[in-house]
């Protein structure tokens, strides 16, 4: 398969579009909005949920489960809270849609405030997005103008505002919780969980955290005969299109919204257009520079959740970053491990230290100071951090440590041993 | 200290949140807009007492995030991305060539006070590397070539 | 399901052993109710929990459900719940404290010979037991340096362990946010940023929960080491809060005071103004080291016989009618000091005349529960006072009346009415003036016989804090060799003055007074020895205002 499948990308590849808000109402805009506003919320969750899709984010976790989890009859305000704080490495697709189609991505955060009984979803965007941030803004303003936002849209009765949150920098408030604390004006330190931001959330208040590209899905699920159609687009449990950010060394690097049963090889060879410059494939970093490594003769797998966890590594956000025969992989590791330890918000231990710890020994090995027992150790430090951590991030920094040792000792050897 | 401007602005972000500190990082950033790019203590008094918060707090928020800064930066400050993505395609390269064009280590300012660099982790421009952002614009597949280009134009 | 369950709370298994807890309360809690002990740092009973120096990884075999936790928890943030298994020993639980300890000690210095904290460290302790003995970290340790951060403590920053308590204290616990983390990742600091002094008045207490030697007291810096000082419990007698205390010292010199843990009290606090009150523990220049007796006008030394004898005599000479008769204390004194001077009194010269300066004090009232440890009322035993019905002031009527009677003998217990010239000129014209006291003062000016006394950390006592609770001081240090304890002066004075008491300790007479004071009826020594005990019969104090606390 060669083609993209379109359906967060309808509007962005046609080249007349002008993502104003008439535009995207002339695409068919708003329809799924409307007809949502025409059913109970718990049978829009229940659609969902048959669509099967599950969380852009990184984790995976099925978006009609978590909004079900949403904490009832608490008496306090529900939330939806957009996490547009992308920033894992190799990940640049929410930015594509909220630059160029914010609309659909607001529709969708529409439909999910609908869904959960939220009056008032905010964006956090990563701060750096400054023209996204742009763009949401001009569109939500539209929104209010047009009365699609405020009191009372398309006479459903149902008040709804729409905040757009600038984050600071800091990669860690993309993990939900951190988030949330930022999103409350403090430092982002991930929370102990339980209770779980469906409970105890935004100020306290049962909260759903969502991916940009999840919640942009909505119109086309909640649209006619959306689940059904969404779901035929990948294997079971791996439902609907994704939008695939490549990177690297290939010929054409790009966002691509591919169906989940694409083979990860066609995604490099066609989409891609292959290797740069005639080189051969080394290896590929299949899921943002968190997920475990794969050798050039791993890429022969269907680009999806399931698949890609059955080889030992995962999709993350779907951001696939290509590497060619000639790069040093030492010198790669080095890059991600320095990327952990300046991202670790510091609060715990494994991961405050373990971070830093092994950007140093990866170092040694640049150096020259490298050895057999450095090696092994740095895959204990790495190991290490692995499950003793509060959120993800020391697990996020430990799978690339371990992976590069496991998948390329001898590349580590070249820099320390005598010929 | 807000510009009637500003603090229009001001009052209506402190009207989308339930609590006023929720509105604090994005005030921050108003601030730091209003004093030349960098936030200084009293700035962070000022916010803090906008948004009824105790002054170690907002220096805890602010030493936290990277978009904040304590001391002021270049008129033209060159956010050069070398994370993964970026540095498989050059961004090292077009960090090292920057600092040698202006001749200064990222993290300084120039002496005439116009440009400083930053070493940026992930910009979330993957799949357009190198990407480099100026100031708040985002300048993607940027060659060493186009960087001179710009950093010229920009000193005129 | 047993039939009978002979817990009245729900249980979970700890290694085996079956452990109550409270619905909602988390496994680490419950463990440490129980006393078993299971490694951490960064939780503290009094504060939020926030899970992150991975020190208390537990492996729960069973949730409850039949179903094991998929890896190594945190026993400070999971709620226990009914079945649960917990086992703290095995060795994967072994193994995660081994590595999180090992990334404890990546950065921090290895400065014990030079750290106050050395000897009651847990950082050492755990190292100690699950440390390897060698670092692998051949790089150089960060640098952060030292901070002179406040009137009580000291900051040195590279031991610092991240735990955040500190952070936590001035935030959750006195509510002056002086402390914050800062930047992030391995450069996270927790101090006050750029160097700002600290302004609380519980400084002492982060010393306290400082599980390494980042915080130190700057009262004991390089002073003695922790494993040299021995411990006694006592009271806090700095104001009539009455805070549970531990007394640290070491040949005889008292080197620091630590909170005990009250929950009716001071919970885990204390505050610095209190801490500070071991110097006067250790006052010598100002004590009265002996007896003595006024020979021609002047003060000499005398044998603690001759000075008895000489009361005795000069009691008996003048056989004074009970008006003639008058006691003063101030409220320093212990109960059963009170108590006996008291009966004195009452036994050998039938007379009531026993005044006592009661000065009005202010409660504070605030939303942080530490504010209000601190009141104004600087002395700890007033409610013991008017528990025994001893009132008086400068200016009441009574007082004035009894000075202006044809006074004979004169007790004074303490350091009562010192600043109220008026009343030291009316006594000076008695023809006999006891005073019984610790520290040389204007009473000694007018003194016929001086008969030194003990400092709270030398002798058994029982006081009555503000909240009418009665609790126990012991003796922690040696007392100067030619003092005695007020309430064995009281009682020899009373043998000597013809009235035998049997008093071996400071409990018999406290029991004597349980049968023969109304508001002390139904307490025993044993109970009060542990946490204390509230007086039965509580009374009112008129002198009490409750005030906003300052922050």
């Amino acid at each position: 398969m060669t083609e993209e499948t379109l359906v967060l990308f309808k509007n962005i590849r046609n080249p007349k579009y002008d993502k104003s808000l008439a535009a995207y109402k002339n695409s068919g805009g708003f329809k799924s909005l409307k007809k949502v506003f025409g059913m109970k919320p718990e049978e829009v969750v229940q659609e969902v949920k048959e669509s099967g899709i599950r969380g852009r984010g990184g984790a995976g976790f099925p978006t009609g489960l978590k909004w079900g989890f949403m904490a009832k009859g608490t008496g306090k305000p529900s939330y939806l809270v957009a996490n547009a704080d992308e920033s894992e490495p190799g990940t640049c697709k929410d930015r594509e849609l909220m630059l160029k189609d914010p609309h659909m991505f607001l529709e969708g955060l529409m439909i999910g405030c609908y869904a959960i009984g939220c009056h008032h979803g905010y964006v956090y965007v990563r701060g750096e997005y400054f023209a996204s941030i742009k763009s949401l803004n001009v569109a939500v303003d539209e929104l209010y103008a047009d009365g699609l936002l405020g009191s009372d849209p398309l006479g459903s009765g149902f008040n709804l505002d729409i905040t757009i949150h600038t984050g600071a920098g800091a990669y860690i408030c993309g993990e939900e919780s951190a988030l949330l604390d930022s999103l409350e004006g403090k430092r982002g330190h991930p929370r102990v969980k339980p209770p779980f931001p469906a409970v105890s959330g935004f100020n306290g208040c049962p909260t759903s955290v969502n991916n940009v590209e999840t919640l942009a899905c909505m119109p086309f699920i909640l649209g006619d005969n959306g689940a059904e159609a969404f779901k035929s687009f990948g294997p079971q449990n791996n439902s609907g299109t994704h939008l695939v950010s490549l990177s690297g060394h290939v010929n054409r690097p790009g966002v691509y919204e591919l169906r989940m049963d694409v083979n990860m090889k066609d995604i490099i060879y066609e989409f891609g257009g292959g290797i740069s410059n005639g080189k051969k494939l080394k290896g590929v970093i299949p899921g943002g520079s968190s997920s475990p490594v794969m050798t050039a003769d791993e890429v022969d797998v269907l680009y999806n959740f399931d698949d890609l966890a059955k080889k030992g590594t995962m999709m993350g956000s779907a951001a696939l970053i290509v590497f060619d025969e000639d790069t040093d992989v030492v010198k790669l590791l080095h890059r991600i491990t320095r990327f952990y330890a300046h991202e670790s918000c510091g609060q715990c231990t494994p991961c405050r230290e373990g971070t830093h710890w092994s950007r140093q020994i990866v170092r040694d090995f640049l150096n020259g100071n490298g050895s057999d027992e450095k090696l092994e150790r740095l895959n204990r430090v790495g190991g290490n951090m692995m499950g003793t951590t509060l959120c993800a991030l020391g697990d996020a920094a430990a799978m690339p440590i371990q992976s590069f040792v496991k998948k390329f000792p001898e590349e580590f050897r070249k820099y320390y041993a005598t010929v | 200290m807000f510009s009637k401007d500003i603090q229009t602005q001001v009052d209506k972000l402190l009207s989308r949140y339930p609590i006023r500190q929720n509105a604090l990082i994005p005030i921050l950033h108003l601030a730091q807009n209003e004093n030349e790019g960098w936030l200084s203590e009293v700035w962070m008094q000022y916010v803090a007492d906008i948004c009824e918060v105790p002054l170690t707090h907002v220096e805890g928020v602010v030493t936290f995030y990277t978009m904040f800064r304590l001391k002021p930066p270049g008129k033209y400050h060159l956010q050069v991305c070398t994370c993964v993505p970026c540095c498989l395609v050059g961004g090292t390269e077009l960090l090292e060539h920057t600092e040698k064009k202006l001749d200064i280590h990222a993290g300084h300012t120039t002496d005439d006070g116009v440009f400083s660099i930053e070493e940026m982790e992930c910009i979330g421009a993957c799949s357009f590397a190198p990407a480099v952002i100026v100031n708040e614009d985002y300048h993607e597949k940027v060659t060493p070539e186009e960087m001179d280009k710009m950093i010229d134009e920009l000193r005129q | 399901m047993p039939l009978f369950n002979e817990f009245s709370m729900p249980v979970f298994h700890i290694d085996g052993e079956p452990v109550e807890y409270e619905p909602g309360e988390k496994i680490l809690s419950a463990a440490l109710r129980c006393g078993k002990i299971i490694p951490h740092y960064c939780y503290h009973p009094g504060m939020s929990v926030v899970a992150t120096c991975r020190m208390c990884l537990v492996d729960v075999v069973d949730l409850g459900n039949g179903r094991p936790a998929p890896k190594l928890q945190t026993a400070c943030s999971m709620d226990a719940a009914e079945g649960m298994k917990v086992e703290t020993l095995n060795p994967k639980v072994e193994e995660g404290r081994k590595l999180v300890n090992e990334f404890l000690l990546v950065n921090h210095p290895l400065d014990c010979p030079i750290c106050d904290q050395s000897g009651e460290c847990t950082l050492q302790d755990y190292a100690f037991e699950y440390g390897s003995g060698k670092s692998e970290m051949d790089y150089s340790k960060r640098v952060n340096g030292w901070r002179d951060i406040g009137t009580f403590v000291a900051l040195e920053r590279n031991r610092c362990i991240q735990c955040s308590r500190c952070d936590r204290f001035t935030r959750e616990i006195t509510g002056t946010n002086e402390f914050g983390m800062f930047n992030r990742g391995h450069e996270l600091t927790v101090d006050t940023y750029s160097d700002r002094p600290m302004t609380n008045k519980f400084q002492g207490n982060m010393a306290d929960i400082c599980p390494v030697g980042a915080i130190t007291e700057k009262e004991f810096r390089f002073k003695r080491r922790a494993w040299k000082l021995k411990k006694n419990r006592s009271i806090c007698t700095g104001c009539s809060t009455g805070c549970n205390i531990t007394i640290e010292h070491d040949r005889n010199e008292i080197f620091r005071l630590k909170p005990h843990e009250n929950q009716n009290v001071n919970k885990w606090w204390l505050c610095d103004e209190g801490r500070l009150t071991y110097r006067m523990m250790n006052e010598r220049k100002t004590r009265i080291h002996q007896p003595l007796g006024r020979v021609d006008g002047k003060l000499e030394a005398i044998s603690w016989e001759e000075a008895y004898a000489a009361i005795a005599e000069r009691v008996g000479d003048m056989s004074p009618l009970p008006e003639e008769v008058l006691a003063l204390t101030d409220t320093h004194a212990s109960n059963e000091e009170l108590f006996l001077l008291q009966k004195l009194l009452k036994d050998i010269f039938s007379a009531e005349n026993i005044f006592c300066p009661l000065p009005k004090w202010e409660q504070s009232e605030s939303e942080f529960f530490i504010n209000t440890l601190i009141t104004t009322d600087k002395t700890p035993n007033r409610a013991g006072a008017l528990a025994l019905k001893i009132k008086g002031d400068a200016t009441s009527a009574k007082l004035k009346k009894a000075i202006e009677a044809e006074l004979k003998v004169v007790f004074v217990l303490g350091n009562p009415f010192e600043a109220e010239v008026e009343v030291l000129e009316k006594i000076k014209k008695a023809q006999l003036v006891v005073h019984l006291g610790t520290f040389h003062n204007s009473w000694n000016d007018i003194a016929d016989v001086v008969l030194p006394g003990q400092y709270y950390s030398e002798k058994e006592g029982t006081f009555t804090n503000k909240d009418q609770r009665v609790q126990a001081t012991e003796v922690a240090v040696q007392a100067l060799r030619r003092t005695r304890p007020e309430w064995r002066i009281l009682a020899d004075l009373s043998s000597a003055l013809g009235q035998e008491s049997s008093y071996g300790s400071s409990a018999d007479v406290f029991n004597v007074m349980t049968k023969q004071v109304k508001a002390f009826s139904g307490l025993s020594y044993a109970e009060i020895c542990g946490s204390g005990k509230e007086l039965t019969q509580r009374t009112k104090d008129s002198g009490m205002k409750v005030v906003k606390a300052q922050t």
